[in-house]
């Protein structure tokens, strides 16, 4: 499909629409995804007596372990349910909520068409990602074999002519995984995302490493392979409590920060600790509410978004989080009582996104 | 009367031990409780099915960010429910709970004998009285400070009505913002009460940062001592260091009692906007700053479970919270199992004995 019909509008998973048909936007969520991550993220335990634990379904009965013991529980890592996506994605547009922007890519359970079926269940605008998350997520050899050439084909294919042979679009370049250190298969897919950027005109969402030094370098990757850093998105800025300084930099540089883990208030297991033995200590949601005022105030509005990257059982409303209107539900009436402006939230919140989600001329 | 029998011992529902056996102690919890008389009927029709459903899987989610919009959320009143949840302390290696729920919010001696008996665990109870929401302001209108006083000490050294079972510690005295009349006498009360017992006092006080100041006022005004008070919900009321630090110097215990609670105060309850509250990781930074400049001795932690929402078995945290996940992260941290004893063990063995 020519790339010139497209410009100027947004790709979503059921066809283009105009940018003002976005609404409230979720710019980082995942509906249907597979976080196990192939023995990256989803450890089989050691002991005997961890393993029951790990591998019994999430009920009320160990709701409060897997809590605290999130990555260690296998049926916690997976959102493979369509009926339970689309019953908690409706809970987000009876709250106002109008698109939601998937970056479930290949290798964490991209699937097209149960996103386009979502869609036309709840009415609500989807979004599609492309492109690879982190190495553990795809087999390293196949990884190695690929030149850059060839990343940047497949990534211009999803978002031009559709995934596999589905005929639906990504709409999003993103999100790409990094691990720390940055793996060379994780840099070559960030510079052939960059390359597909200029090729589409579609924004790129980073995921980056758990370190502080992480998500400039992998700003520095992309900046050097030529990408527009105005239209790059630096996820997770809320997960591992990055310094005001790390932020500003990425700023400056032109880029998004996306404050996307609302509702996770706090407990991180140590074990997925940053490689560099910095535990990640992440604001709760007063204190990302806080870091955000800071920004608006330096002048930093229009470069921030909002969202809450849910991937796991516990983050859904059925099993007793926050689900995806959280932010509408809970959130916002927050921030109103900090001294966040309505305009200020609808900058974030639809503004932002629209900016970032329609397509520009290559 | 104050006994040399009692002195320097340790008041708990089934007798006097030694303070060498408290072991581990959480100094602020409730195993059942009663807080639905401070349950607010809802006015949107929407919301009434929400207020009256049971707790359960499919309403968790509201309750995380609504506790007190529920009324079964209020109440804690499972025997049985609490003899689970707090045996999972007692494998984490805890000995000892202090439950500080007191009259007009269910305060149940024979319960907590029986709790103890079946789990082992040293269970204190505490006496007085909660906020004036707790009770008919009339009755408490009627009474005079020395009648408070003379039902506090009837509590620590007969017992409670005619069970014989006996109250450790005074509190958890509850304050509101501003403070009433008859909490500002059952204050006076509890520090006469001290002195005749040589327990020391719980306060719960108002929501707002000055409220902690009053109260070590007020008691202090009334013959307190001063090095004998633990002012509860540090966490919420004080979110500045320098605050803490000049609570800390009038001597008092700062408890840290909200582990586990992560995410902010709702806005149900407080009508100043008085919604900060730190997650784990920050009170632990907070409580080593604490610690760096010198008031180690002064510092309680606990997890003031109250709502079934907090329960293991509702998806919450539980009363082993800070045994199994706290305690690591601190260590992780830079604190060591010294100071970590400090807290829990030494601390509260000097302040639940009486002197």
């Amino acid at each position: 499909m020519p790339i010139s019909t497209f410009t100027g509008k947004v790709q979503t998973v059921v066809g283009l629409i105009e940018p003002e048909d976005l609404g409230i936007t979720l710019p980082h969520e995942h509906l249907l995804v597979d976080q196990t991550v192939g023995g990256v993220y989803f450890i089989e335990p050691k002991e005997t007596s961890a393993r029951l634990l790990a591998h019994q379904p999430v009920s009320l009965e160990n709701l409060s372990w897997v809590r605290y013991n999130m990555k260690d529980n296998l049926d916690n890592m997976m959102l493979l349910d369509e009926q339970m996506a689309i019953k908690e994605a409706m809970l987000y547009k009876l709250r106002g909520g109008k698109t939601i922007v998937d970056q479930t890519n290949v290798g964490i359970g991209r699937d097209p068409e149960a996103l386009a079926r979502i869609s036309r269940a709840t009415g609500l605008n989807i979004i599609m990602g492309s492109g690879y998350y982190v190495e553990g997520s795809y087999s390293k050899e196949m990884m190695d074999a690929k030149t850059e050439e060839e990343i940047t084909e497949e990534i211009v294919k999803d978002i031009t002519v559709g995934v596999d042979d589905t005929g639906i679009r990504s709409g999003v370049i993103g999100e790409l995984g990094c691990s720390w250190p940055l793996k060379d298969n994780e840099k070559k897919v960030l510079k052939a995302g960059a390359y597909a950027q200029k090729r589409t005109g579609a924004a790129i969402w980073v995921h980056p490493g758990r370190n502080e030094m992480a998500p400039i370098e992998s700003m520095e990757v992309l900046s050097n392979a030529g990408a527009d850093l105005g239209r790059v998105v630096i996820c997770h800025m809320d997960r591992c409590g990055y310094l005001l300084d790390t932020r500003r930099k990425l700023l400056d540089a032109g880029c998004y920060v996306e404050y996307d883990v609302f509702g996770l208030e706090g407990y991180y297991p140590a074990r997925v600790a940053l490689a560099d033995g910095h535990l990640p200590d992440r604001p709760n949601d007063i204190g990302r509410i806080k870091q955000i005022k800071e920004l608006i105030g330096m002048g930093y509005l229009k470069q921030i978004l909002l969202s809450h990257d849910i991937g796991m059982k516990i983050m859904l409303v059925s099993y007793g989080g926050g689900g995806y209107a959280h932010l509408l539900r809970e959130v916002v009436p927050l921030m109103k009582i900090y001294g966040i402006s309505d305009e200020q939230i609808n900058t974030m919140m639809v503004e932002n996104p629209k900016r970032l989600l329609q397509l520009v001329h290559p | 009367m104050k006994t040399a029998k009692c002195t320097g011992k340790v008041q708990t529902v089934v007798g006097l031990i030694e303070p060498e056996d408290l072991g581990i102690t959480l100094p602020h919890e409730h195993l059942l409780i009663d807080q639905t008389v401070g349950f607010i009927e809802p006015k949107e029709t929407s919301a009434r099915l929400l207020a009256h459903q049971p707790v359960s899987l499919e309403n968790l989610s509201w309750l995380r960010y609504h506790p007190y919009e529920n009324f079964d959320n209020m109440q804690l009143l499972d025997e049985q429910e609490a003899i689970d949840e707090a045996m999972l302390y007692q494998r984490a290696k805890g000995k000892t709970i202090v439950d500080v729920t007191i009259t007009g919010i269910g305060r149940n001696p024979k319960a907590l004998a029986r709790i103890s008996q079946a789990t082992g665990l040293n269970i204190v109870m505490g006496s007085g009285y909660y906020v004036e929401g707790s009770y008919s302001k009339e009755m408490m209108d009627a009474k005079t400070e020395e009648e408070i006083t003379e039902e506090i000490v009837k509590d620590i050294t007969v017992g409670v009505d005619d069970t014989g079972i006996r109250s450790g510690v005074i509190g958890e005295l509850g304050c509101s913002w501003p403070l009433h009349d008859n909490e500002r006498k059952v204050l006076r009360a509890a520090a006469q009460a001290q002195q005749r017992t040589g327990a020391s006092i719980s306060v719960h006080p108002g929501r707002n940062r000055k409220a902690p100041f009053e109260v070590m006022e007020i008691l202090g005004e009334a013959g307190a001592d001063l090095n004998r008070i633990i002012m509860c919900h540090i966490d919420s009321r004080l979110r500045d260091h320098s605050e803490r630090i000049e609570l800390l110097k009038t001597g008092c215990v700062a408890e840290y009692d909200l582990w586990g609670w992560e995410g902010h105060f709702p806005s149900y309850l407080t009508a100043e906007g008085f919604l900060d509250l730190p997650n784990d990781t920050q009170r632990i930074y907070e409580v080593r700053q604490l610690i760096e400049a010198g008031y180690i001795a002064q510092i309680f932690m606990s997890h003031d479970i109250c709502t079934k929402n907090r329960l293991c078995r509702y998806g919450g945290w539980g009363y082993s919270h800070i045994l199994n996940y706290v305690v690591p992260m601190m260590l992780q941290r830079g604190m060591t199992q010294e100071q970590i004893n400090t807290m829990m063990v030494e601390n509260p063995k000097r302040l639940l004995p009486f002197v």
